[in-house]
């Protein structure tokens, strides 16, 4: 984990800067990393009853399971096979799912269409907006903009480690300046 | 038909290795740590329980009280001179973790081996030999085997079903991933040290139930358990336990055909040819 130079993380008034990055689970942050990080001898059920592995969770896991299950029906189907022989778009929907399982109140994707196929991506996007509608914060750092913006409530565009642009979802789409930006011209 | 009794050896004798090993299996997977002064921890459990033994007091406790000392000890370790290679990464780790380890069981083995007369120190249970189809049996042999294979099927049971078990695989497979879940992996290592020590401590017993254990015996058990691991698959525990069992029959019937010296030759053999053959151990890269 990569402590902060400067400035400060704060979740409901915490400080939590310092916090290792089990604590942060524990608190309700979860982070879904651009490299999975899953458990690739587990199963995909085992990959999910890790995610519950707080006390805090443990109690929701059967509901967070359901939950789960309805939103990517194709980890129901495969939940006795090992997770490391699955394909990327499975393995990047197990770890969004797992990250669900940890009940969190943000839910944190970094670039979750990383060498995924369009049609897979777009399949992805429609997940997260039903995320979003689950009552749970996502905090969603994306390349593919257009449709990054569109299941936003709220986008910010960074350059170079600074917010540069800040708005409504809507409203960051039909700004030039995005575009200007993204393309880096 | 004689060779029965000598297989019934070598399955104990690997049973008790496998105890041993699964205790290097565990600590290194966790945490990269090659404790090389693991077999010190089997005999301080081994002489203490023999020492109690001794004096009069019931087996049971002499073993429990020798199992929980080796525990312990361990715990202390892994709070303490540990500290700095787990603070290190990547190869640094594991250089220093065997650095430390290994000065630790020059340590204890000075001190076992000054401490006590440098005799077989041995735990006796108020049982006769068997008689069975005009085969002998020593039953403690017997009883030493049972105790071993129960501990072992409780150990796996307890790495596959169990949420702490899976914690514990989780972190083996990708610490990372493990912290995402909310599990603390310095928790996690400790614990398992705790186990690990206690276990060696028991196959310590163990030998000193079915044979006898020597205070200078240390070094030759960590470099069969590190073997065994090997062996085994230095990840995998499924693979530890049957490596164990394999090497103590193959052991145990060569000692018994050839002699000591060369069983001891072909254990090393048996290790040279699977990072030839099978870098990646019997079963793999399983937990």
């Amino acid at each position: 984990m990569i402590r902060p130079k400067n400035g400060r993380i704060i979740l409901d008034s915490f400080d939590i800067s310092k916090y290792e990055a089990y604590k942060r689970t524990e608190l309700g942050i979860s982070y879904v990393p651009a490299e999975r990080e899953l458990f690739p001898q587990m199963t995909v059920i085992e990959n999910l009853e890790l995610g519950a592995f707080t006390k805090r969770a443990r109690k929701r896991k059967e509901e967070n399971l359901e939950l789960v299950f309805r939103l990517f029906p194709r980890l129901k189907e495969r939940k006795n096979q090992l997770a490391g022989t699955m394909s990327g778009g499975e393995q990047q929907m197990l770890a969004i799912a797992r990250g669900m399982m940890t009940c969190p109140t943000i839910l944190m994707l970094d670039e979750p269409s990383t060498g995924l196929a369009p049609k897979l991506v777009a399949e992805l996007f429609e997940v997260i907006r039903k995320i979003t509608e689950e009552n749970l914060t996502v905090l969603l750092v994306e390349q593919h903009m257009t449709q990054a913006l569109s299941v936003a409530d709220r986008g910010y565009v960074l350059e170079t480690g600074r917010i540069t642009l800040s708005g409504s979802g809507e409203e960051l789409l039909v700004n030039p300046l995005v575009k200007q930006a993204y393309l880096g011209v | 038909m004689s060779y029965i009794p000598v297989i019934i050896d070598g399955i104990v004798y690997g049973l008790q290795l496998s105890l041993l090993a699964v205790g290097i299996t565990l600590i290194f997977g966790l945490g990269e740590i090659l404790n090389l002064s693991h077999g010190e921890f089997a005999v301080i459990a081994g002489v203490t329980a023999a020492v109690l033994n001794g004096v009069d007091v019931n087996p049971f406790i002499s073993a429990l009280v020798g199992v929980l000392l080796a525990g312990v000890f361990g715990l202390i370790i892994e709070k303490t001179i540990l500290i700095s290679a787990y603070k290190a990464t990547g190869e640094t780790r594991i250089l220093s973790g065997m650095f430390i380890t290994l000065g630790l069981g020059f340590a204890l083995h000075g001190y076992m081996a000054n401490q006590f007369a440098l005799v077989s120190y041995s735990v006796r249970l108020p049982i006769d030999t068997i008689e069975f189809l005009g085969m002998v049996f020593r039953p403690t042999n017997l009883v030493a085997g049972g105790i071993s294979a129960i501990t072992l099927i409780l150990l796996m049971l307890l790495l596959k079903y169990t949420y702490f078990g899976k914690a514990v695989r989780s972190v083996v497979q990708n610490e990372i991933g493990a912290q995402l879940c909310g599990i603390n992996p310095s928790r996690i290592r400790m614990i398992i040290f705790f186990i690990g020590t206690m276990l060696a401590g028991l196959a310590g017993i163990m030998q000193g139930l079915s044979s006898t254990i020597e205070p200078e015996v240390g070094v030759q058990l960590t470099i069969f358990a590190i073997i065994v691991s090997i062996v085994g698959g230095v990840r995998s525990v499924t693979g530890t336990i049957v490596a164990g069992i394999l090497l103590g029959v193959v052991y145990s019937l060569v000692s018994f055909l050839i002699g000591t010296y060369i069983a001891t030759i072909f254990f090393l053999l048996a290790a040279a040819l699977t990072i030839v053959f099978r870098p990646e151990g019997l079963l793999g890269h399983k937990v």
